[in-house]
C-alpha cells in the first residue's frame, strides 16, 4: 500500500553464499506489497557481487538472471548478469518498464550454468529500481 | 507474444571462440523472438562483456595483453544487416558502461530471423590457453503494432 502517489520503490534481494564452482540456480520471491488497485512499474535494475569471506569484488562475471512476473517471464529470456556488474555504474535500464499487478509473484532467479573451477564463494546481490502507483 | 504492451526484452547470446581461433573466424548465434504476426521488436542498444572458460572476467586490457582485442560484431536481421556493417566489438568493451546505443532503433518484423555474429579480427591464434567467450546482449522492446 503506498503512503504517497507514486511511491518510489527499491527492491534488493540477496543471493549469499553462492558457491560458483557448481552449477547453480536460485529464486527469491519479493513481496511488494500493493492493493488491489496498486500497480509496479520496473525500470531498472542494479546487479553487485562480492566474495563472501573478504568483500572484494567477485570476478565472477558468467551468471544469467531471469524476472518472472506472475506466470510468465520478462523480459521472455534469461539475460547476461555478469555484464551489468561488470559495467561501472552496475545498472541496466529496460527499453520499457516492467509492469506488475496485485497477486502478481516476482520472482528472481540466479542461474550460472557454467562450473568455475577457480571459483570462490559469492555474494550476489540485485537490486531492482521501480514505483508503486494507484490505477487511475 | 507479449504479456504486456510494451514488453521489455533483454536478448542474449554467446560466442564462444576455442584456443587456436585464427584471425577471421566467425560465430554466429540465433534469438528466437517469438513474436506473433502483429508484433514488432525494436532494439535499441547493444552491451558486451567478455569472460573465459571459467566465467571469470576478461576485461579488455586482459584481452590485449593476451593479443585477443581486436572484435567485430553485426546483427542480421532478416535477409540484412543492420546496421549496414560490421563494426567494431572492442570499441564496446572499452567504455565504462559496455554499452553502444543506436541513433535508431533496429525493427524486426514477424518472421524476420535475428542473429548475431562475432569475428575475431586479432591476429591470432587465441592462445592464453582459455577459451574466450564473447556475451552479447541487445536491449529491446517488444509491442503490439497499431495500424
Amino acid at each position: 500500500m503506498v503512503n504517497q502517489d507514486p511511491q518510489p520503490e527499491i527492491f534488493t534481494t540477496n543471493f549469499n553464499s553462492v558457491d560458483t564452482q557448481a552449477k547453480n540456480t536460485l529464486r527469491n520471491v519479493i513481496y511488494t506489497n500493493q492493493g488491489h488497485a496498486e500497480q509496479v512499474l520496473l525500470y531498472a535494475m542494479k546487479v553487485d557481487g562480492v566474495v563472501s569471506s573478504t568483500g572484494v569484488e567477485m570476478d565472477f562475471q558468467d551468471f544469467e538472471i531471469t524476472i518472472s512476473v506472475g506466470a510468465n517471464n520478462i523480459p521472455t529470456y534469461a539475460f547476461d548478469g555478469g555484464v551489468i556488474y561488470s559495467m561501472r555504474d552496475k545498472t541496466i535500464s529496460f527499453a520499457c518498464p516492467i509492469a506488475i499487478n496485485f497477486k502478481q509473484p516476482l520472482i528472481i532467479t540466479f542461474t550460472n550454468s557454467n562450473e568455475n573451477p577457480a571459483g570462490a564463494t559469492n555474494n550476489i546481490t540485485i537490486t531492482l529500481i521501480g514505483e508503486t502507483m494507484i490505477l487511475k | 507474444m507479449v504479456n504486456q504492451n510494451p514488453q521489455p526484452e533483454l536478448y542474449t547470446t554467446r560466442h564462444g571462440f576455442n584456443v587456436g581461433a585464427t584471425t577471421g573466424t566467425v560465430n554466429t548465434q540465433q534469438i528466437y523472438t517469438s513474436q506473433s504476426f502483429n508484433e514488432e521488436v525494436r532494439i535499441y542498444g547493444m552491451k558486451v562483456n567478455f569472460v573465459d572458460r571459467g566465467g571469470n572476467s576478461e576485461n579488455y586490457n586482459t584481452l590485449r595483453a593476451n593479443g585477443d582485442y581486436l572484435w567485430d560484431v553485426s546483427i542480421q536481421a532478416g535477409p540484412n544487416r543492420i546496421p549496414s556493417n560490421a563494426f567494431s566489438l572492442s570499441d564496446i568493451m572499452k567504455t565504462g558502461e559496455q554499452t553502444i546505443a543506436f541513433s535508431n532503433p533496429v525493427l524486426i518484423l514477424h518472421r524476420q530471423p535475428l542473429q548475431v555474429s562475432v569475428e575475431f579480427r586479432g591476429v591470432g591464434p587465441i592462445d592464453n590457453n582459455e577459451e574466450v567467450v564473447a556475451i552479447i546482449t541487445l536491449i529491446a522492446e517488444q509491442y503490439i503494432r497499431h495500424e
